[in-house]
């Protein structure tokens, strides 16, 4: 089983606690449409990596709008998402993710929010969706994040 | 303004109390208006999806269509530039 080490470390490689404080569990994904393999495709399609916060705290997994956007990812349904202004529909987008050093692709549901307008350091957040299928073990003491696939696709 | 999906979450609004006691839990793709496919995983949905032409509903039938905004994005500390 493939384990991904997501822990922040210094210039000397040793374990630094505090970007996990400011940032929360953070990972590299790649995020893009789905590219069958050996498909012939005239203009390949565009993929972005960007950084993703593993949020227990979201139900859905969540991507920046204008990412989802420039990506042209499909949209394909919509949500009320309610916070402190109310409640907004957004739209829903379709998206294929790889986590790199897990050597896990799956597609992923995404609320489009606003994350990079917000200042947010990271383009996704990976929610209880998507922790279905990952075991996460937070290890605050040691400042030591740790991802594993238990299916690999 | 009209959605992009309307058509299909028409579908899916009529199809709902049918879907429901047949396929609860399962993840259906709506496409120009008629159910085009259930499926067990939302994973398989999706590949069966996007072999169809744009757009497309994929929703899991009996699923929340709401959620609370991820309190990682609506409350952030902004701390002053020194």
């Amino acid at each position: 089983m493939p384990l991904l080490d997501a822990t922040f470390r210094d210039s000397n490689g040793q374990t630094d606690k505090a970007p996990l404080l400011q940032f929360g569990p953070s990972i590299q994904v790649v995020v893009g449409h789905y590219s069958p393999l050996g498909a012939a495709m005239a203009t390949p399609p565009q993929t972005e990596t960007t950084w993703a916060l593993v949020d227990t705290g979201a139900a859905e997994s969540c991507i920046d709008s204008a990412l989802a956007k420039k990506l042209g990812l499909p949209v394909i349904d919509t949500m009320l998402i309610s916070g402190s202004h109310g409640t907004h529909p957004h739209d829903v987008y379709l998206a294929h993710i790889n986590i790199l050093g897990l050597e896990f692709t799956q597609f992923g549901r995404f609320a489009g929010v606003h994350l990079a307008t917000g200042q947010q350091a990271h383009g996704v957040l990976l929610g209880r969706t998507f922790l279905g299928n990952v075991m996460l073990i937070y290890d605050g003491l040691r400042g030591q994040i740790t991802l594993s696939a238990a299916r690999i696709l | 303004m009209a959605h992009i999906l309307d058509n299909d979450i028409s579908a899916f609004e009529a199809l709902k109390s049918q879907l429901i006691a047949n396929h609860n839990g399962k993840f259906v793709v709506i496409h120009r208006g008629k159910l085009a496919g259930v499926y067990d995983t939302f994973d398989s949905a999706a590949k069966a999806a996007i072999s169809l032409e744009q757009p497309y509903l994929i929703r899991q039938v009996g699923s929340a269509q709401s959620m609370p905004m991820p309190a990682s994005v609506a409350y952030r500390p902004v701390h002053a530039a020194t």
